[in-house]
């Protein structure tokens, strides 16, 4: 709360509001400012052919380190053998290791802190809700109005992890994306749901007048929704305030989403079905966050794997054991196999089949996705063993235009948070700070 | 003072690595005895870790701030006597009615008496402290209310599974779709109602949306009445194939059929029900030379459907004919054809079609089903209301569900702001079904109908003050019910009876007759006793280790642990009957995994052999939710009778310890593997409380069979002892001596106060549960008498300053 956040932009170029209710709502002074941070202007990324896409892949658990980070560093890096799935992609992957997360060690380390600060590199209190804003959000806040969805989040898991939190606070876990200190953004966590959340609203038999009207219509709801809050709002007290304005905020975000959904989308194909099983689900979410970007629905996306400590088990590689579980190795070596297994597993079906159907998905402009899109993978955790938030590793991928790809960088205890930075920078936003330890770019990241 | 812990730490529950916190800056005059907590207990109660609810990383903060486990204050200033930190210092805690163990925990070095005299003297000499700054980089903790004090509950959104069930009470509708489209409440204190953790973003509030637009079109389906479709043929959705004569001198109605060809005409009409339709058409015809009559013959989707023959008549002046027997359609799309059934060589015969039409559905009754005749209070598409009256009729349906909707009386210009939204809606060309839709969206949209309101009469007054009668009406139902007030609560807060004693217990007794009560069997036990994480993906046992284990047997152990909480939180049974009932309730599946005769009916109370006097925990449905995958956890069931059952969480295993059981070429038991973890001080510190109530439930397997040996082979040893209660030789005796231990009896009110006002407990609430634990145990003990008397407890009926 008392951090400052200084935001600059790469470029930029002023989105006019465009709705009234934004211009002639009153609100008091507290109250609005998220809100009108949420307006700010916007980065240069409008124009076809240059937009650029942000998304973040979770796996939780953390990774075995022995057998993922590669032993040589540079352009001339070899892949690991839990990366060697990946070998298609040498070429376009960066791979960064020795990375701190100190947001997560400043929290208490472990699972719910570092997956709480997997994004925003803040330190979590255990006693209260406590985080701060994560990159996906700051990306997220200069895409209101420019595209009709500001970030998807989606999750392969509901809830929190097995058996509570150990502590007062549970959802840090199960939570990457977040608002503002206190809030995470809802997630979608079936392929249904996001399908819904995506396409919901489109009612192709109905002409364009109609559709206008009913727009008009939804959006008066939602305005005058505003206008009991702001009447509400003299009422209560402090606490009741705050919460309020959460409401507030949110729905004046919903009403920019609707104003924005244009009538003329692309084709949103069938429904995905219902009771997916593992992979198809994954593959299910994946299809649809890159439909998303195809469509320019929206250019930012968080995708969790599973909460973070997930006991799920990998049954369908003959691994019946909780992924957890196995990740407290012991220094045995049949487990160290199992965890290497698993690795190489998610590297091959989850990393691989995104950045697969991002490089064969085209752009309007006619290039793959992939060459726009900046794709971040990591963990909450470096060795699930040690539940250590210091010498991790992380993924990047595509958007070769911005980074300096094909090479492992081995950093000394660098920030994640810098990591992030270099990142969104990428995308087009630059910062020059985040959570707990940000300060700027990672060096040798961008071109 | 890092180094100073370095060289200091002999206290350690997490271990490890160096403690995360930033250190405080401490003022002068208590640098001292903060060393003295700083070598000795901060390790565990630091601000991150803060074990038992209790960071004393700034001893300032807790001087005359109430104990979670004692009357007396962490530190009374002035007076060693009076502060629960030096009873707990000198294991003297006992004797002032305090619970829990001596500090530093068993298996530690004591605080040597000069150290342990520098805190009492400090204390003694007033416990000053007042030059010690807050550390910039910690956030301050939250401000401790007054012993005592009511506290408040923060504006309080209705979780997905309280908006489910107010829309079904408030629409008569069964509404599941909050919960199928809510991906996931935030949970706090063990609850998914925490007024803290259920949040609002972007996400939340466009679920609300699309729930509300889905329970609508559910509620307000307009009634069906029988109507007649009738389509013209010369309609330009239909088209003719074959060939088809279009006589010149005829009106363009008159599109004759020739056969000579296959030909038909026919297209797409829309059909509104499903149901019984008649089917009349107009026709005309020409014989042939023999005098055969020509034929009609309907298609509906490609099928032929019905025929009939058509009378040699001038087209000038068709005949009307209908089928005998009705046809069923359904409701949609479907593409009908009219053509000629006669022989094509037939090549005289003629056919004219002038228009046909559906009547129906012929059971429709033209009233509207219950939901929507409970909010129209008038319907236009019943009654006959002009256009000029609608906006009254409009009117009086909002006069009548708002109140309702938003749980409180509602003031005009509240009723103006919601028809506002009918009237924008009707002046841009909509009709009454949408207009008062969207009326009713705007009532569920609003922050009236999603948080539960509890307004503050003076902000800038700083004293707790007594809800309104209709505020009790919305905490008791949202308590008891997970959903909104009835009429009769309604009533009780206008009359002004809620603001009562006796008004209280009597809704209260009341209320948990009504069946809406089985959502504290969903919710209150469905969290606290481990419902959940019985069909929560993380319990998952391993089918090659436990063949017998199937989806429907997991259903079954649900069932069971919900007659189980039935019992006890709706039945007259005392609540200590958790921790030691015998009841079963057994299907066949759970018979022959008790190992006994199942009973005639599925789910009759049955008596078992092995899993008696255990309560909750002789189920095998909670046995399973807290075993891992391919066998059990003793960690795992002792840290949830902990935490669950005597409101002790322990704090979060250290960095790097080896949590995996069971591998390698010959494991010994269990027991062998935990007690090597003991011997080391710093696990031991939480474990020696943990391992020995896991322990005794070894003689039951990852899914609650009773067994002699474990996964290995080796014989199962299921006795034990529990530090300072005593000897057992199996699980019902350690259950029967936890029952001695006081911490479980205020467990279970703490919980249940959690859970009722959806807040946590902070030091403040002790003499508060204190009071309502002896109040309803002097009443008999039951659930009933603790929902009651927290019912009448300041921190229900009253808000505090926020």
């Amino acid at each position: 709360m008392s951090r400052k956040l200084k935001r600059t932009f790469a470029a930029t170029k002023p989105v006019a509001s465009s709705r009234r209710t934004f211009l002639r709502s009153t609100v008091g002074g507290f109250l609005a400012l998220p809100f009108l941070e949420s307006l700010a202007p916007s980065t240069a990324h409008a124009a076809p052919g240059d937009k650029k896409r942000l998304l973040y892949w979770f796996l939780p658990n953390g990774f075995f380190m022995p057998a993922i980070i590669p032993g040589d560093t540079g352009t001339g890096y070899t892949l690991s053998p839990s990366l060697s799935p990946l070998a298609p992609h040498r070429d376009d992957l960066l791979v960064v290791s020795g990375l701190s997360n100190y947001g997560a060690i400043a929290g208490g380390e472990g699972h719910d802190p570092g997956t709480a600060a997997f994004l925003s590199c803040a330190a979590t209190n255990p006693d209260f809700v406590q985080n701060d804003i994560s990159v996906d959000q700051i990306a997220a806040n200069t895409m209101v109005g420019v595209t009709p969805f500001a970030s998807l989040e989606a999750s392969m898991e509901n809830g929190s992890g097995v058996g509570g939190c150990g502590g007062a606070v549970c959802g840090y876990g199960s939570n990457i994306s977040w608002v503002n200190t206190t809030t995470p953004r809802a997630r979608s966590a079936t392929p249904t749901a996001l399908f819904n959340r995506l396409f919901g609203s489109l009612n192709p038999s109905l002409t364009p007048e109609e559709q206008t009207r009913q727009r008009e219509l939804r959006l008066s709801v939602l305005d005058r929704a505003v206008g009991h809050a702001n009447e509400l709002m003299g009422k209560l007290g402090s606490a009741d305030k705050q919460k309020l304005d959460h409401y507030l905020t949110s729905v004046r975000e919903l009403e920019t989403q609707v104003d924005s959904l244009s009538t003329a989308v692309c084709e949103p194909g069938d429904p995905p079905a219902e009771d997916l099983d593992f992979e198809p689900r994954m593959q299910a979410f994946t299809d649809l966050i890159v439909l998303a970007l195809q469509c320019d629905l929206t250019r930012v996306a968080s995708f969790m794997l599973g909460n973070g400590a997930t006991n799920r088990s990998y049954e369908h590689i003959g691994i019946p054991e909780s992924h957890h579980g196995l990740s407290h190795h012991g220094h045995d070596p049949a487990i160290h196999e199992k965890l290497e297994l698993i690795d190489a597993w998610n590297m091959q079906h989850v990393v691989g089949y995104v950045i697969d159907k991002l490089k064969t998905t085209m752009d309007d402009d006619g290039n793959p996705l992939f060459d726009s899109t900046t794709l971040y993978v990591g963990s909450e955790l470096a060795d699930g063993h040690y539940h250590d938030n210091f010498d991790m590793l992380a993924l990047v991928a595509g958007n070769s235009s911005a980074l300096n790809l094909g090479q492992h960088i081995s950093t000394s205890a660098a920030a994640v948070a810098d990591l992030h930075l270099a990142c969104l920078e990428s995308f087009g936003v630059v910062e020059t700070s985040l959570g707990h330890s940000g300060t700027a770019p990672l060096a040798g990241v961008l071109k | 003072m890092r180094s100073l812990l370095a060289t200091l730490m002999l206290v350690g529950c997490s271990g490890g690595s160096p403690t995360d916190d930033t250190a405080p800056v401490v003022g002068e005059a208590c640098a001292e005895p903060q060393a003295v907590m700083d070598a000795y207990c901060v390790q565990c109660h630091s601000q991150s870790s803060a074990t038992a609810g209790l960071s004393l990383t700034q001893i300032g903060t807790v001087v005359d701030v109430a104990s979670s486990q004692s009357t007396l204050p962490l530190i009374t200033a002035g007076s060693p006597d009076d502060s629960y930190l030096v009873h707990k210092m000198l294991g003297t805690h006992g004797v002032v009615g305090g619970t829990g163990s001596a500090m530093p925990p068993p298996g530690f070095d004591a605080v040597p008496e000069s150290d342990s005299q520098v805190f009492t003297d400090w204390i003694a000499a007033g416990a000053s402290c007042d030059t010690q700054p807050i550390d910039d980089d910690l956030d301050p903790l939250p401000p401790w209310e007054p012993v005592g004090a009511p506290g408040y509950v923060v504006l309080r959104r209705l979780n997905a599974d309280m908006v489910d069930r107010t829309l079904s009470d408030l629409l008569l509708i069964e509404s599941h779709e909050a919960r199928a489209r809510f991906s996931g409440e935030g949970e706090a204190f063990g609850f998914d109602n925490n007024a803290g953790a259920v949040n609002m973003s972007l996400g939340h509030i466009e679920t609300a949306e699309a729930t509300i637009d889905a329970v609508l079109d559910i509620a307000l389906v307009p009634p069906v009445t029988i109507e007649s479709y009738r389509w013209e043929m010369e309609d330009p959705i239909f088209s003719g194939t074959g060939t088809e004569v279009h006589y010149g001198a005829y009106p363009d109605w008159y599109y004759g059929i020739r056969w000579y060809f296959t030909a038909t005409r026919g297209g797409p009409i829309q059909v509104p029900y499903d149901g019984e339709y008649s089917f009349n058409f107009a026709s005309c015809g020409q014989d042939d030379a023999e005098g055969n009559l020509p034929e009609l013959q309907l298609l509906l989707d490609g099928s032929p459907t019905a025929t009939m023959v058509v009378d040699d008549i001038e087209c000038t002046d068709p005949t009307e004919y209908m089928l005998t027997d009705p046809i069923y359609l359904t409701a949609g799309e479907h593409n009908i054809e009219l053509g000629l059934a006669n022989d094509p060589t037939n090549d005289d015969m003629r056919l004219s079609v002038d228009w046909f039409q559906f009547t129906g559905p012929l059971d429709a009754t033209g009233t509207a089903e219950p939901s929507r005749a409970n909010i129209f209070v008038c319907d236009p598409a019943i009654d006959d209301i002009d256009d000029t009256d609608q906006g009254d009729c409009a009117r009086d349906i909002i006069e009548a569900f708002l109140p309702r909707a938003w749980r409180r009386p509602v003031t005009e210009a509240e009723i103006d702001s919601i028809l506002a939204m009918y009237t924008e809606s009707r002046d841009s060309g909509g009709d009454f079904d949408e207009g008062i839709r969207l009326a009713l969206k705007l009532a569920l949209l609003s922050p009236h109908f999603l948080f539960v309101v509890e307004l503050d009469p003076d902000t800038t007054d700083t004293d707790p003050h007594a809800l309104n009668g209709y505020e009790m009406a919305n905490r008791l139902s949202y308590f008891l019910w997970s959903s909104m007030p009835d009429d009769e609560l309604m009533a009780a807060a206008e009359d002004g009876s809620l603001l009562t004693d006796e008004g209280i217990e009597a809704q209260v007794n009341r209320m948990l007759l009504d069946p809406r009560a089985q959502s504290l069997v969903d919710n209150l036990a469905g969290q606290w006793w481990g419902m959940r994480l019985l069909l929560g993906e993380h319990t998952n046992p391993d089918e090659a280790t436990f063949p017998t284990f199937s989806e429907t047997l997991r259903e079954a152990m649900h069932e069971e642990m919900r007659l189980f909480s039935e019992q006890i939180l709706l039945g007259d049974r005392p609540m200590s009957d958790v921790l030691t009932a015998s009841d079963h309730y057994v299907d066949d599946e759970l018979a022959t995994l008790y190992g006994v005769t199942a009973p005639s009916t599925p789910f009759a109370p049955t008596p078992t052999t092995d899993h008696e006097e255990m309560g909750l925990t002789g189920l095998a449905g909670w046995l399973t939710a807290t075993s891992k995958p391919e066998r059990t956890s003793p960690v795992v069931r002792g840290d949830w009778v902990l935490s669950n059952l005597l409101c002790e969480e322990p704090p979060p295993p250290p960095d790097d310890v080896i949590t995996v059981i069971g591998e390698g070429d010959n494991p010994s038991s269990m027991r062998e593997q935990l007690e090597l973890h003991r011997a080391n001080p710093v696990c031991a510190s939480c474990h020696d409380a943990i391992d020995p109530i896991g322990l005794a439930y070894e003689g039951f397997d990852g899914i609650g069979q009773a067994r002699e040996s474990d996964a290995w082979g080796n014989p199962v040893d299921p006795s034990g002892e529990l530090l300072g209660l005593g000897e057992y030789s199996n699980a019902a005796e350690m259950v029967g001596l936890l029952e001695g231990d006081p911490r479980v009896g205020r467990c279970m009110v703490q919980k249940t106060f959690i859970y009722a006002l959806g807040r946590g407990t902070g030091p403040h609430d002790v003499p508060t549960i204190q009071d309502i634990e002896a109040s309803y145990l002097a009443n008999g003990g039951t659930f009933a008498e603790l929902a009651v008397q927290i019912a009448l407890s300041d921190a229900f009926r009253m808000e505090g300053p926020q």
